[in-house]
């Protein structure tokens, strides 16, 4: 009898944490399948707008950036070419960015600056520092891989009034932890339109000192963009809002847009 | 201001900066070596394929008493699809190395002014380039239908080599140079372009050195003789290329190119004998950008180098030979030269330090502008620094040393 008993607990056991396995497993496919959707939006073949990046102390002062930005998406290979073109402030006006987003290898990137007249190759390595001397990163920017991250689904809650999965993202190894300066990200993501509207960024050493809101998205061409978001850090309040606006779509960018020549 | 209002009037893109800059001896702060206001204006407009560029320099310095406009840049620019034109005065800048750039011949450099970012001493040259461009490479074509040296602070002198039987005399206001005629034309070829993560560039010039070498003439009364030397500007050749690559978050780069002289054997003393120089280094940045890092090491190779007891048994050329070195700094078979960059940014980009120092090795020379920078506001600069050259041997740092001093700034510049 006792042996029944016994035999029963541990089957009993057993099968909870079996079911509770599974559980996690689907969570983790859920989890897994709802951030591939994420990552793998439809894309525009190219677009071109006006960005403004405002960078808000915690005292209140206000600088603020403006660029012109081109983009393209080569559809086989699903990289991303970029060329900013910075209009304000004065002092850095002319300055030009361009980036080739490689799946395989580090990006390549070369920044042009009027006073040097030449184009200069810049190393990869800084996709974990500041975009712009702003408080979004330049991961945070180019949005990071999706292969990079281990995914579950924490709950399902409501994000400003609009139903929203909560999905914690782990970093698969401490090359994703250097490379984009988190160690963990927990994302918010609108179950309507798999749109991220809250992501909270956590550190090297697992403490939480970030978050990025999505406070605007607008559906151009059938394709959801956030057309401004805030990054505020935590620990002093300092904030930055980035804007996109007169955004166009599908415009048929050359190549040569982005080409070394067109920096200089 | 009412060029200004004219720009506004034909909605023409303009903008520039209005600079104070004062520059003072370290050893007797009484003393200024510049107190200088400027203005910059800039203009750009672009109608179809066309774009045009225009910047100019007002420029009042008080030390010396002078005001001059200095126009700067002034092209305009022609695409359609793989070809481009180039037309007008432009600074040209290659190579991929920080502050010594062996291949970065093009455009004329300025030292008798002071300025606190090295770039400044470049200045823009007459030229028209047809670009051809395909996929990730292009090639370009100069032309330069004008010379313009390099130019330095160089005063006459005369002076007394054996008491009442040799003297030298230097007349840097005769120097021989190229007139503006078809036939000296000067060009150049380039081609560059990127595989993978590396850029790389090959570039041919057909120019006039920009550097003087000497003519010499020897004037005799009955009883002594003077040496006349007089710059001359000679046709030069080089042959460069430059490469820049990324791995694992640094930056590397190299630069090199061989000078081919007119003095192919070296045994003219008053003209450079062919050199090779070349540099590598790299870059990085820690703290999320906040440190920056810089290190090159480079050498300069004198083909044929001849020491000082090859000329004697002529007495005349073994003091041409004297002067040429001293001018043309060819002193050394080989001088190495190391540069070390660092920096820092605080973490709201309000203020920051940087500096760069230049050793030279051979010499024990060196140069250095370490400066703090602060931007109370946007585009609002306000820069403090110390102008620093000098040494023991003989290179452009100790002569720059010696005729400028060790030197502070003060810099405060709002662009708009």
């Amino acid at each position: 009898m006792i042996k029944k008993i016994f035999w029963g607990k541990v089957f009993g056991v057993g099968a909870l944490v079996g079911v509770l396995c599974i559980v996690q497993l689907l969570d983790a496919q859920d989890a897994s399948k709802i951030m591939w959707r994420v990552h793998h939006r439809p894309k525009w073949r190219d677009m071109h707008a006006f960005m403004t990046l405002e960078i808000i102390s915690p005292n209140g002062n206000k600088r603020i950036r403006k660029m012109e930005s081109w983009s393209k998406t080569d559809p086989k290979t699903d990289e991303t070419k970029m060329l900013i073109l910075f209009l304000e402030p004065a002092d850095i006006k002319g300055t030009k960015f361009l980036l080739h987003e490689h799946k395989n290898r580090d990006d390549d990137m070369w920044i042009y600056i009027p006073a040097i007249r030449k184009a200069k190759r810049i190393a990869a390595s800084g996709k974990a520092g500041p975009f712009m001397g702003s408080d979004f990163s330049n991961y945070d920017i180019g949005g990071g891989e999706y292969e990079d991250w281990s995914y579950k689904l924490l709950k399902e809650e409501n994000y400003d009034g609009a139903p929203c999965w909560v999905i914690e993202a782990i970093a698969k190894n401490k090359k994703v932890v250097k490379k984009s300066g988190y160690s963990k990200m927990i994302k918010w993501v609108r179950k309507d339109n798999y749109m991220v509207v809250r992501t909270d960024c956590y550190d090297r050493s697992g403490e939480l000192f970030k978050r990025i809101l999505t406070n605007k998205m607008e559906q151009i061409a059938g394709i959801w963009f956030e057309t401004e978001m805030t990054a505020v850090k935590l620990e002093n309040n300092r904030k930055s809002i980035m804007k996109f606006e007169k955004i166009q779509v599908n415009i048929g960018l050359p190549d040569r847009m982005f080409s070394l020549r067109a920096l200089e | 201001m009412n060029l200004m209002l004219l720009l506004l009037a034909f909605n023409i893109p303009f903008g520039g900066y209005l600079r104070f800059e004062s520059y003072a001896r370290i050893d007797s702060l009484k003393q200024y070596k510049k107190l200088a206001s400027s203005i910059q204006i800039k203009i750009s407009f672009e109608r179809g394929d066309v774009e045009g560029y225009g910047a100019f320099n007002f420029v009042y310095d008080r030390i010396p008493d002078s005001a001059y406009i200095e126009p700067v840049e002034a092209y305009f620019s022609y695409e359609r699809g793989f070809l481009g034109l180039t037309a007008g005065k432009r600074i040209i800048r290659i190579g991929t190395a920080d502050w010594l750039n062996p291949t970065d011949v093009i455009s004329p450099k300025d030292y008798t002014t002071l300025h606190s970012d090295i770039e400044e001493f470049t200045k823009g040259i007459e030229e028209m380039n047809f670009d051809l461009s395909f996929s990730n490479f292009y090639a370009s074509l100069y032309i330069f239908p004008a010379f313009t040296p390099n130019k330095y602070p160089m005063v006459p002198f005369s002076v007394g080599i054996i008491p009442n039987v040799l003297s030298v005399s230097f007349f840097p206001d005769s120097a021989i140079k190229p007139s503006y005629e078809v036939k000296y034309t000067q060009y150049g070829l380039r081609f560059q372009g990127y595989l993978s993560n590396i850029d790389f560039s090959l570039t041919y010039l057909s120019i006039y050195d920009r550097d003087f070498d000497l003519d010499y003439r020897v004037c005799r009364t009955a009883n002594s003789s003077t040496i006349v030397l007089i710059p001359h500007y000679n046709p030069v050749k080089m042959f460069g290329a430059d490469f820049s690559m990324t791995i694992s978050g640094w930056e590397f780069h190299g630069e090199g190119a061989y000078f081919k002289t007119i003095d192919e054997d070296g045994t003219d003393p008053a003209v450079k004998n062919p050199y090779i120089y070349a540099i590598l280094g790299g870059n990085k940045t820690f703290l999320d950008e906040k440190v920056k890092f810089g290190s090159q090491v480079g050498v300069k190779h004198i083909f044929d180098f001849k020491d000082s007891t090859y000329y004697e048994p002529s007495l005349i050329k073994s003091v041409v030979y004297g002067f040429a070195q001293k001018f043309n700094y060819q002193n050394h078979e080989n001088t190495y030269y190391g540069t070390l960059t660092l920096g820092y940014n605080s973490p709201d980009g309000s203020w920051s330090i940087d500096g760069t120092l230049v050793y030279d090795f051979t010499n024990n020379d060196y140069f250095t502008i370490p400066k703090l920078m602060y931007s109370p506001a946007d585009a609002v600069n306000i820069i403090a620094g110390l102008f620093l050259s000098g040494g023991k041997g003989s290179s452009p740092f100790s002569e720059m040393g010696k005729h400028v001093g060790k030197l502070a700034f003060f810099e405060i510049k709002f662009n708009f």
